[in-house]
């Protein structure tokens, strides 16, 4: 089916500008912190098979309730809400993940759905905000929401949303929230059947079959471009120091007939922490919908990787292929899943490193992006505060670019502004800056990861969710390892007390510094043959210390302030490591 | 009351290609206006012809020139050049990252992607300022402005030195929570301003005193990064305008909607950024006024940007959030929305063979096709002349359009997606439409509004040529094309009043409101006021003060406004003030936290007027319903709805009277805008001069031609 070219683009461009409007609408509304100041949300538009149309990544699709409810039973004036992991994957976070989605209709035909995902505050579960490594069961880890109505003929069906809401910790934002994320859908109907009633649904039907087609061609031809044919294999340790045995992700990527494929086979056991993440049903669209748009690096042209949309279409060339017996990605039910975060972490910092293989080096090199924290403050008059944040790694450096400093994470949540963080929390932080040589050193460098110290004003307890001590990004072809994450705690003239890599509400007393750092990408190349200018700018900015600029880069300075570089040292130093090498 | 002397205020709007120039007598309110070219090597000189060019036009004289008020994109044209080597930036330590940091929460505008990929896949963006030229100062304040670590003046005393040597001559000064306690940024300014003068400085307490240090840093710095391009040309600009009519007031048009001296514009040369779309904004806000129109949603359609304000109690809405180029600013002022589409806006195929309009433009150079410059790519210009919508000709015939090259480049585009190219054509105007829809509905959601409560004002080179259309996609009843379309924002400058801002940071929660307190600095707030406008020559009876209470939940930052009478403020008062306060919250947020969190002040303000005396605009005079005067002929024009070319009647706008009546299709034509009436809308011209289109009603459907000049229009007769 093909559209008229001017709908198309006036159907598809209204798309967009309804999932952006109603973001903008929610941005307003929120309550709880982690949505008001942490932002971790979206909006998504699907059509009526669930396909998602744009390129937002996380939510959770619309199979479940598709397969839950008959045709018959989806009318207009409903609206669905889940957050059962089992059968359907919500997003990377805890039970307070929470889809309502919406279905559309023209004249009695379902055409197509809209969702709210948001990472609320709490959702029960053995610990405030739903995250603990000691939950053993989906039952530790709040209640289970699978796909029902919380919306029935235009009403919203006051006995479960209340139902709902008693569950929850913070029962008042919980409600308004909720409340909202239900209204705002109808916003986005009210647009949509504007849109169809002046060009009808058959065009707003075939623009959404032009979407997925365009998606699907796009990746058909970056792939075909960049990968030949053949299979690479990889594995990642999760949580290596948690939970009683080793789980390992095994990725095995294959390049055959046009078609990629990532096989999850010999992954292990399921485990008893709260790792598992269960990909069935819609879990693999998850997936898919999470790795797919890292194909995107292989577009040459940064202009054309705009005109791309990562939608479901392009997923199709990314086959998802999972063990038959259950695993840490087929756990059964109720295994735990609340910090499936770790497993989706490594599926991508796997998935990642076989890209970088399958396309001959033309990507970017390791990154590990997972630092998640929230500092949580009940005061004298039962008042809470959850401060979550989830800062940003360095990403690894490529073939003919450095890798990006502090990019945002993949639960969305990214900086939160000092100024706005001392007004609203109990908290002072005393300084934010890039890791000094937590780059890998390569002729291109690997991004920074950044440090932030918070000094507690109150006694607070702190959870957290990092990459285990012995991950760190790879640098690959003479380039190093970027830095590992860390986060410890300290009292002022007091020894630092590292802490492990998953924390679950320690408490820390007010008065004392906690730090938290992420991580650095890896580097790309031999970092002698880094261009000296660079390794000089670098020095300067603070991004390379004068030691490793001399002991890895092999730069010599001049002796003075303003670092001018000693040209004919530099290369003697340079010449001699490298023989060093040989 | 002032002596009615002969006398002409002027109003010069520099644009990217034209200049703009609006004289008003201020006896009769005559209302004259021009255009020249923008001389952009130096604007100074266009500037100097616009003045030339408006006396000639006014036959007046030098001497009677009572004030030139100027709106002028220098300060953007500065900041989107991107040339900011001799940038540094002075932080809190602990901070020295800042810049780079920060860039992860700039928004991604161009892609639909989450920003997780975007950031992995998108070009790197880079700090505006590089790491080695930013120096940090040990100190540090606490939120509510209590000096945690103390400045030292030693440590100050460094700085200038470190800054001579890197030869850094612009400087931005950023220290965290300096909105609430400013003493620290003063002492670092005032020590350069003696051992560094030559060196611009701005600090953020002074450019932007709110939470949000990143921002406020990237504004502070390119604050100090305009002034000396904004010193030097108004500088000159009034030399020139010494040297050759002696004594006249010359004030700049600043973005929130006020002037001020040239003198005091260069102290924080930020404040001129989107200067003449907020004149745009201030001209809709008051002709709607007038004519009794308090709700607007402006469409300010240029050549390559379209600049949307909302407009709501005949004020135009204001905010502190705003892009420019890739920067995010944070200065309190008129909010608007720019899209990156305009008449000059390329239509094309991208890779996945999907049609696109803009981001690119042809600009003024090489232009549309149409312009005969060179360009090749069918621009939305190109599509309007194609469809016959606009005329053949620009700026009342100085400019003549090439119709055949527009439709060949045209041809080319529709024959890669198999359709006809007039039904491409008019598909572009609609994609252009629609992006202009997107836009303002972001614009007013985002404020807990409905477009559908507003009426539109469309105007500026392109914005009638597509009114209708967003209107009716819009659901908004009304349009207006205010008169002299090709001149508003230049209009707005004859209407603008002298403004100033005074404000006093000051943190209370409601519990702990002390009232003596609050009324003593009200009253020092109004003293200071009064005194910088009788300091600018404004009489007594010329001033105006208007109070704002500035709240927030504790512990939280979204801040709101809250106006309160002059006088005694007294506890009744304040009851209101916090009453109220909720209220605006719930309408803005959806919710309130009344009786759940304290209300807490942060900031008392007085905005003081200087008021202008405004133009006395003559009503036209009034005629029949039928537009017989005006008629100027007739050509096939190509509408989607009429399923092609449809003979269609063409006007002049400056010949239309009151009451004249005008049903769809039809073209009207004016110096410097053209309006399309679509075949299902209708327009009439009220006393004002404005054109009002709505959708057609049962009566116009029955009797088809009613209003329309009888006889066959021969085809191509205008």
């Amino acid at each position: 089916m093909n559209a008229n070219p001017i709908i198309s683009e006036i159907l598809s461009g209204a798309i967009l500008s309804i999932e952006m409007e109603l973001e903008e609408y929610l941005a307003r509304s929120w309550r709880c912190d982690s949505l008001r100041d942490g932002n971790n949300f979206s909006v998504k538009f699907y059509d009526k098979f669930g396909r998602a149309l744009t390129s937002k990544m996380l939510g959770t699709g619309i199979d479940a309730i598709l397969s839950r409810f008959d045709k018959k039973e989806i009318h207009l004036g409903d609206a669905f809400i889940q957050n059962d992991s089992y059968l359907s994957l919500n997003g990377v976070g805890d039970s307070s993940e929470i889809c309502i989605s919406q279905p559309f209709f023209v004249e009695d035909e379902l055409i197509s759905f809209i969702q709210v995902r948001a990472q609320h505050d709490d959702l029960g579960g053995i610990s405030f905000g739903g995250v603990s490594t000691l939950s053993k069961d989906s039952f530790n880890e709040g209640i289970i929401i699978e796909p029902i109505k919380i919306k029935e003929n235009g009403e919203i069906r006051e006995d479960i949303f209340e139902h709902i809401v008693r569950n929850s910790r913070q029962p008042e934002l919980l409600r308004d929230d909720l409340a909202t994320k239900i209204s705002v859908l109808n916003l986005g109907a009210v647009q949509l059947k504007e849109l169809v009633q002046r060009y009808g649904k058959d065009e707003l039907k075939a623009c959404f079959s032009d979407l997925l087609n365009e998606s699907k061609q796009a990746f058909q031809k970056i792939i075909e471009e960049n990968i030949s044919d053949g299979e690479w294999r990889t594995k990642r340790m999760v949580a290596p120091e948690h939970f009683e045995k080793n789980n390992i992700v095994h990725l095995t990527l294959t390049k055959k007939n046009k078609q990629l494929s990532l096989n999850f086979e010999g992954t292990s056991q399921q485990s008893e922490g709260p790792i598992n993440c269960p990909l069935y049903g819609d879990g693999i669209k998850f997936i898919a919908r999470l790795l797919t748009p890292f194909l995107l690096q292989l577009e040459k042209d940064y202009e054309q990787r705009n005109n791309i949309r990562a939608n479901d279409g392009g997923c199709k060339n990314l086959d998802i292929v999972l063990p038959k017996t259950s695993s840490l990605v087929t756990p059964n039910f109720p295994a735990p899943t609340a910090l499936r975060l770790l497993t989706i972490s490594s599926i991508i910092s796997g998935f990642t490193e076989l890209l970088f293989k399958a396309s001959s080096g033309n990507t970017q090199v390791g990154f590990e992006n997972l630092n998640t924290f929230s500092i949580f403050h009940r005061d004298k008059n039962n008042r809470t505060s959850l401060f979550r944040e989830a800062m940003g790694s360095g990403t690894g450096a490529s073939f003919n670019r450095d890798g990006v400093s502090s990019i945002l994470p993949l639960s969305g949540t990214g900086r939160i502004s000092i100024e706005i963080t001392e007004n609203r929390y109990p908290l002072h932080i005393v300084r934010e800056e890039l890791i000094i040589d937590s780059g890998g050193p390569g002729k291109y460098r690997g991004g920074l990861g950044v440090t932030k110290e918070f000094l507690l004003k109150e006694d607070s307890h702190i959870s957290l969710v990092r990459n285990a001590d012995d991950m760190c990004a790879v640098g690959r072809l003479g380039g190093q390892n970027g830095s590992k994450s860390e986060q410890l705690t300290f009292k002022k003239g007091t020894r630092k007390n590292s802490f492990p890599s998953i924390v679950s509400l320690k408490k820390i007393d007010a008065g004392e510094f906690v730090r938290v750092g992420t991580s650095g990408g890896g580097g790309y190349g031999n970092p002698l043959k880094r261009n000296v200018e660079s390794v000089k700018d670098d020095v300067l900015r603070g991004f390379v210390s004068r030691s490793a600029a001399l002991k890895l880069y092999g730069v010599v300075f001049k002796n003075n302030q303003n670092l001018e570089v000693d040209a004919k040292l530099t290369k003697k130093e340079r010449n001699q490591s490298n023989r060093k090498k040989k | 009351m002032a002596k009615k002397v002969r006398a002409l205020r002027i109003g010069i709007d520099t644009g990217g290609t034209f200049t703009d120039i609006v004289g008003v007598k201020t006896d009769t309110g005559e209302i004259f206006s021009t255009k020249t070219p923008t001389t952009t090597s130096d604007p100074s000189l266009g500037f100097m012809q616009g003045i030339e060019k408006i006396l000639q036009e006014t036959k007046m004289q030098d001497k009677d020139i009572s004030g030139i008020f100027h709106g002028t994109t220098v300060a953007t044209n500065a900041i989107l050049e991107e040339k900011f080597d001799n940038l540094g930036l002075v932080i809190t330590s602990g901070f020295k990252h800042l810049l780079e940091i920060g860039l992860v929460t700039q928004k991604e505008t161009s892609s639909g992607l989450s920003n997780f990929t975007s950031r992995i896949t998108q070009k790197p963006l880079e700090a505006l300022v590089p790491s080695e030229r930013i120096f940090e100062v040990n100190e540090r304040v606490s939120s509510s402005g209590k000096i945690l670590v103390p400045l030292t003046k030693k440590e100050v005393s460094l700085l200038p030195k470190l800054f001579r040597q890197k030869g850094i001559s612009a400087v931005g000064i950023c220290l965290l929570h300096s909105y609430a306690n400013p003493k620290h940024e003063k002492l670092i300014r005032d020590t350069f301003g003696k051992e560094f003068p030559e060196c611009e400085i701005s600090i953020s307490s002074l450019v932007c005193p709110e939470p949000g240090e990143y921002d406020r840093a990237i504004t502070t710095l390119l604050d100090s990064f305009i002034k000396p391009h904004v010193k030097n040309y108004l500088d000159k600009s009034s030399d020139k305008i010494q040297e050759k009519y002696k004594e006249i007031p010359f004030l700049i048009m600043k973005s929130n909607g006020g002037v001020a001296p040239n003198e005091k514009i260069a102290k924080k040369p930020i404040s001129t950024v989107l200067s003449g779309p907020a004149a745009g904004a201030l001209s809709a806000s008051y002709l709607g006024r007038i004519s009794g129109r308090e709700k607007l949603i402006t469409l300010d359609g240029g050549g390559t940007s379209t600049d949307i304000a909302v407009i709501e109690n005949s004020e135009a809405k204001k905010s502190s959030n705003h892009s420019i180029g890739s920067f995010y600013l944070k200065i309190p002022m008129i909010d608007i929305t720019t899209l990156g589409t305009g008449g000059g806006s390329i239509a094309w195929m991208n890779t996945e063979k999907r049609l696109k309009v803009g981001p690119q433009s042809a600009g003024a150079s090489p232009g549309p096709v149409c312009y005969g410059q060179g360009g090749e790519e069918p621009t939305v210009t190109d599509a309007n002349l194609v469809l016959a919508r606009s005329p053949l000709h620009l700026a009342g015939g100085e400019i003549k359009l090439n119709k055949a090259l527009a439709m060949k480049a045209m041809r080319n585009l529709a024959k890669h997606f198999k359709i006809d190219p007039m039904e491409m054509a008019a598909g572009v105007v609609e994609i252009t439409a629609w992006n202009q829809v997107h836009a303002i509905r972001q614009a007013t959601v985002k404020k807990g509004l409905s477009p559908q409560d507003f009426s539109l004002m469309a105007f500026g080179g392109s914005g009638p040529l597509t009114a209708g259309l967003v209107a009716e996609f819009l659901g908004i009843e009304n349009v207006v094309i205010p008169p002299f379309a090709g001149m508003t924002s230049a209009f707005g400058l004859e209407v603008v009043d002298l403004m100033n801002e005074h404000m006093h940071r000051y943190y209370r929660l409601e519990d702990d409101l002390n009232i003596e307190e609050l009324n003593l600095i009200f009253e020092n707030l109004e003293i200071e006021a009064r005194q910088t406008l009788s300091d600018e020559n404004i009489p007594e009876e010329r001033q105006l003060l208007k109070r704002n209470i500035r709240i927030q939940y504790e512990n939280e930052s979204n801040e709101i406004d809250i106006e309160i009478p002059s006088g005694f403020v007294s506890k009744v008062v304040m009851k209101e003030v916090i009453e109220k306060f909720h209220f605006y919250y719930q309408k803005q947020f959806n919710k309130n936290f009344i009786e759940q969190r304290q209300a807490e002040i942060t900031n008392l303000n007085i905005t003081s007027y200087g008021l202008t005396q405004p133009p006395n605009l003559p009503l036209i005079p009034s005629g029949d319903e039928s537009p017989e005067e005006a008629y100027k002929g007739a050509r096939l024009v190509w509408f989607p709805e009429t399923k092609g070319f449809v003979d269609t009647p063409i006007y002049y706008r400056e010949r239309l009277l009151e009451g004249n009546f005008i049903p769809g299709p039809a073209v009207i034509e004016s110096f410097g805008s053209t309006t399309v009436v679509f075949p299902k809308q209708e327009a009439r011209v009220d006393r004002f001069g404005n054109l009002l289109l709505v959708s057609k009603s049962e009566l116009t459907k029955q009797n088809k031609r009613a209003g329309r000049p009888t006889g066959l229009h021969g085809v191509g007769a205008a």
